[in-house]
């Protein structure tokens, strides 16, 4: 019974311990922007996705045991171009009919030599095709209120987005810089409300 | 074949700005309106890019056009006795003929930047936007676009209609000064 009893304060101290080391990080949906620059016909683009949830589990202390889980809703495309907004999420490019939302995972993250800079082993899932990339960012923060900064480039015709007749890179580059500002905070850890941000 | 026009003929400069805009302006008529009722394809966007870029081509020839026009000063004159309501119809047509062709390429271009697509000339290098993506300024002028163009179609109409009316029932020389290559000696 006193056995049983200590195992179960000694449990209850490490689980109460951790909670602020390894936070749940929640995204400010008006302020964190995930944009990509494309290029058609030799001029650049920025587009970006209105909608997407990141759910993020980091602390700069232990990037070892941080995770990334980001759905990405892909007929929220905005690339201030309503022609072209009407294109993307049809069947030769995100085809949204049949894979509406794209899957970002990463795991395994480390730091890197440079301050305030990390990189993980990410997974991106898109229109059926899954594929490993490098994720680096920077993390600039606090305990409370953190910023992440990344730029990731990835090539559409690894996912098959406008292959066959439009994978001539003339009308549109293969290339696609992928980037992401996110502007998090923990949810307040002991029922007190975060503080107030302009 | 002189490069300037006298009082007699058009000039070698003249000829060939008149000509190529002339085919250009055309075809562009022509494959401006086939083409925005086709399907989204490569194509498409293909055959929109040698639209805007032949677009922009005209408006550079129609500026180099007015200004040589500006330059050279001498001009043919009207046909002889020509009637008072066709000199007026021949200025007035004119007129509208070469404000027609600057706000055709302007509007074109105009439209395509506030819908904000790219603007590449032939491939070769990118053209700047007038204006960044709007949609109000995209929805008039497209209109302008649309209209200007069914406009242009009748008065490019027109215009070759008169021709043929000199050549064939007035028998004057009204086409002939304008007809590529040297005079022929009469």
């Amino acid at each position: 019974m006193t056995r049983t009893l200590s195992v179960l304060i000694f449990a209850l101290l490490v689980v109460g311990s951790t909670p602020t080391l390894a936070a749940d990080w929640k995204t400010d949906a008006a302020t964190s922007r995930l944009e990509f620059v494309a290029s058609a016909q030799g001029s650049d683009f920025t587009g970006r996705f209105r909608k997407f949830t990141p759910r993020i589990r980091f602390d700069p202390a232990n990037p070892a045991a941080a995770s990334f889980d980001v759905s990405i809703d892909l007929a929220s495309v905005d690339t201030r171009n309503a022609e072209r907004d009407e294109t993307l999420p049809g069947a030769d490019f995100f085809w949204t009919e049949k894979y509406p939302r794209a899957r970002f995972t990463a795991t395994g993250c480390r730091a890197l030599p440079a301050a305030g800079r990390f990189q993980c082993q990410g997974t991106l899932a898109l229109r059926g095709k899954s594929r490993k990339l490098a994720f680096p960012f920077t993390w600039k923060g606090d305990s409370r209120t953190a910023r992440l900064n990344s730029s990731v480039t990835l090539n559409r015709l690894d996912y098959g987005i406008g292959a066959g007749e439009w994978a001539d890179p003339a009308t549109i580059g293969h290339r696609v810089n992928v980037k992401i500002a996110l502007v998090l905070r923990t949810s307040a850890p002991t029922g007190v409300a975060p503080p107030a941000k302009p | 074949m002189k490069l300037r026009s006298d009082a007699r003929r058009w000039g070698g400069v003249t000829k060939t700005l008149h000509w190529t805009i002339a085919l250009a302006v055309i075809a562009l008529l022509c494959v401006g309106t086939w083409m925005v009722d086709l399907p989204i394809s490569a194509d498409k966007v293909r055959i929109y890019g040698l639209h805007k870029s032949a677009g922009i081509t005209v408006l550079a020839l129609m500026l180099v056009r007015i200004a040589w026009r500006r330059w050279e000063a001498a001009r043919p004159e009207l046909p002889f006795g020509m009637p008072g309501w066709e000199r007026a119809a021949a200025w007035s047509s004119h007129l509208l003929l070469y404000l027609a062709l600057l706000v055709m390429p302007l509007s074109g271009w105009l439209f395509n930047s506030a819908a904000n697509f790219p603007l590449q000339w032939f491939g070769w290098f990118t053209i700047p936007g007038l204006t960044g993506p709007d949609p109000e300024v995209k929805a008039w002028a497209r209109a302008v676009h649309h209209w200007t163009g069914y406009f242009l179609i009748g008065l490019v109409s027109l215009h070759v209609m008169a021709a043929l009316k000199h050549h064939l029932l007035d028998r004057d020389e009204t086409l002939r000064r304008m007809w590529p290559g040297a005079p022929r000696r009469r």
